[in-house]
């Protein structure tokens, strides 16, 4: 178990580590100048001339070739030190704690609100398959899937903040703030943990174990919450990992849209003004969230699952 | 003797899509109390569809007619809520296939002891002696390390040894009518012996009665009173075990006696037809070695004989 781990935990280093170098390299082959979207984004148009322009490239030390900068910023980063934001002239590191907890913040809400609705609607649906629930829960899913999460949460916006007037429009100045964006981001991960869910019952109560369990005389109740669950929820756990990187990434588009201060502005506006180490900040904190929640998922599963402690696998 | 189970004109078929295939065909037999019934056949003809059809545990798509009465009371259509004390407690399975019967996530002894616990015993004095009466049990199966298996999961346990928890999960009970379905054929040879005599012993000691179904024609031998033998769907032959495999009347069965490994090995030629496309007459009419000009064209009747009957246009009494 512990070679394991350490295995995985080298993994998720080398992940990192491709992920942060292929991202420096994108940011610098796209179109535009650094210097120049870095004055944009500060001082708008006014602010970008040919002086200021090399002002900033000479402060930055913009003009040494790319892979000279890269190889500074790795060996820095190894050291804990993420580099300073062009834009706001800040630590990255002291950005990133500012905003991380109200990604968290949201994220955990999100996927709690998500769970809360998916997994017992998966539930129902299985248990009652071609009926009418299932159908209604199968539509719901369709059109939770089918719809982009960045036009539910404009509908809602008009619908329950303008129209209504129950909730907030956007920013995070009362408790209230969060109910429309982490509702918007949980109904975008449901669909896949519904259908996981019900996927997964039914399979599990075709099995000749859940027979024999009808043949030892035990209740539906019994049989549902000791044989079928219990079999129907590793595979699930495999999806909720997944859905906690899709919360991350999808956050990045709701924090935009209901102005949430979290990690996903942070991208959006550093990517906005080429702030290279802004931008290897978040995308590794998104990164790193990601792969250390597969991490966990695995080693979820190897503690639930018998089987896997003799398939090597876990080993 | 006084009947525990009667079977009659039992017929079972599965809606597949928008056709109805039909399986089971008028298939009628009684088990005494403490009486063995064997039913033999080869693989596919209907006989787990028999057992799944007295213990109510068809899928959905199945259709069921006739009646089975159980201690003389009629249980072909009575409610899931009625039916489900019996199981477990009056009518107990031992089911086939060891390697998905049992649940890879329960702990063994939990899978053998929650047969118990969910209806006489709730928890306390009693679940030390169940444990009990469970490790007594593995050891009669001459299981090894019965103290540390209790603890064990499937996945950590070989298929016979696997096959033998699904024998005692059949057995704790102590029903009175128990259905077993192939219960030797995940076991080394070297074991069958000790789990054809456990269920000798459980006939003896237990007065249990059984259905036992199986395609080991030894091991029928040795446990079983009478004996059936399924053709596709059909009883063809059923009478006392020493009848049938001594003086055979039906074709099939003298084949299927012929084909023992201990009688020469002579595996008869063909294959059973498909239940989707059935031949008018006798089902075993193409494989048969003794047709007449009748067995194409009409379906035989039941001869009855002593406590059993034939379907063959050829026997005579
Ligand atoms: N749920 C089902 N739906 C359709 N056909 C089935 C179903 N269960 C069994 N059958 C068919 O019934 C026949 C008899 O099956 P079974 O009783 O399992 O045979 P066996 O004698 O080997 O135990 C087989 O041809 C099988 O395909
Ligand atoms: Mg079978």
């Amino acid at each position: 178990m512990l070679g394991y781990l350490i295995k995985r935990i080298v993994i998720v280093f080398g992940v990192l580590w491709m992920v942060s170098t292929l991202t420096y390299f994108t940011v610098h082959v796209t179109p535009g100048d650094t210097a120049t979207a870095i004055l944009y984004s500060i001082g708008g148009e006014n602010a970008v001339s040919e002086k200021n322009i090399e002002h900033v490239r000479d402060k930055l030390d913009l003009n040494r070739p790319v892979y000279l900068q890269y190889f500074e910023w790795v060996t820095n980063s190894f050291k804990g030190n993420f580099g300073t934001s062009y834009k706001y002239n800040k630590p990255v590191l002291y950005m990133i704690k500012l905003r991380l907890p109200n990604t968290i913040k949201l994220g955990i809400t999100a996927f709690l609100i998500s769970v809360a609705v998916s997994i017992p609607l998966g539930i129902i649906s299985a248990l009652n398959h071609n009926r009418i629930v299932d159908h209604l829960s199968r539509i719901f899913t369709l059109l939770t899937s089918s719809f982009p999460s960045f036009w539910i949460a404009i509908i809602f916006i008009i619908f329950f903040a303008l129209k209504l007037k129950l909730l907030p429009v956007s920013g995070m100045d009362s408790p209230k703030s969060i109910v429309l964006p982490a509702i918007t981001l949980s109904l975008g991960m449901m669909a896949p943990i519904i259908r996981m869910m019900r996927t997964s019952m039914l399979d599990v109560m075709g099995q000749d174990y859940i027979w024999v369990s009808r043949a030892k005389g035990l209740k539906e109740s019994a049989i549902i919450w000791r044989h079928v669950l219990r079999n129907a929820i590793p595979p699930i756990i495999t999806v909720l990992g997944l859905q906690i990187g899709h919360i991350l990434g999808g956050a990045v588009i709701i924090e935009n849209i209901f102005s949430w201060p979290g990690v996903g502005g942070l991208l959006i506006d550093a990517i906005n003004a080429k702030d290279t180490p802004m931008i290897e900040g978040c995308v590794l904190v998104v990164a790193f969230g990601y792969t250390f929640i597969n991490l966990v998922v695995d080693i979820i599963y190897a503690c639930i699952d018998p089987r896997l402690k003799y398939s090597g696998e876990g080993k | 003797m006084e009947n525990l189970l009667e079977v009659k004109n039992l017929n079972v078929s599965f809606l597949m899509g928008k056709r109805k295939i039909h399986i089971l065909k008028d298939v009628s037999f009684n088990i005494e109390k403490n009486e063995v019934l064997a039913v033999i056949g080869e693989t596919g003809c209907g006989k787990s569809v028999t057992g799944s059809a007295i213990l109510h545990l068809l899928p959905e798509n199945a259709e069921v007619g006739g009646s089975i009465k159980y201690n003389g009371i009629d249980i072909t259509n009575i409610h899931e809520n009625e039916f489900r004390p019996y199981r477990g407690t009056e009518i107990a399975a031992v089911p086939q296939s060891p390697s998905t019967s049992l649940d890879p996530l329960m702990k063994v002894g939990k899978q053998v002891s929650e047969c118990v616990t969910d209806k006489k015993y709730k928890y306390g004095e009693h679940k030390k002696q169940l444990k009990e009466s469970i490790i007594n049990i593995f050891s009669k199966l001459k299981l090894p390390r019965i103290n540390e298996i209790y603890d064990d999961y499937p996945c950590e346990l070989s298929g016979g040894m696997n096959q033998r928890i699904l024998i005692s999960m059949g057995i704790v009970t102590k029903p009175k009518l128990l259905i077993v379905d192939e219960p030797t054929k995940a076991i080394d040879w070297a074991l069958r012996k000790e789990v054809i005599e456990v269920f000798q012993d459980l006939k003896k000691e237990r007065r249990c009665a059984m259905l036992f179904i199986t395609h080991d024609i030894a091991a029928a031998k040795c446990v079983a009173d009478r004996i059936a033998v399924m053709y596709c769907g059909q009883i063809v032959e059923i009478g006392y075990t020493n009848d049938v495999l001594n003086n055979p009347k039906h074709p099939y069965t003298k084949g299927l006696i012929a084909s023992m490994p201990s009688r020469g090995f002579h595996v008869m030629e063909g294959y059973m037809p498909s239940f989707a496309d059935l031949p008018i007459g006798c089902r075993f009419e193409p494989r048969c070695s003794e047709k007449t000009d009748n067995c194409s064209k009409y379906e035989p009747q039941m001869i009855n004989i002593k406590n059993g009957y034939v379907k063959c246009f050829r026997f005579k009494l």
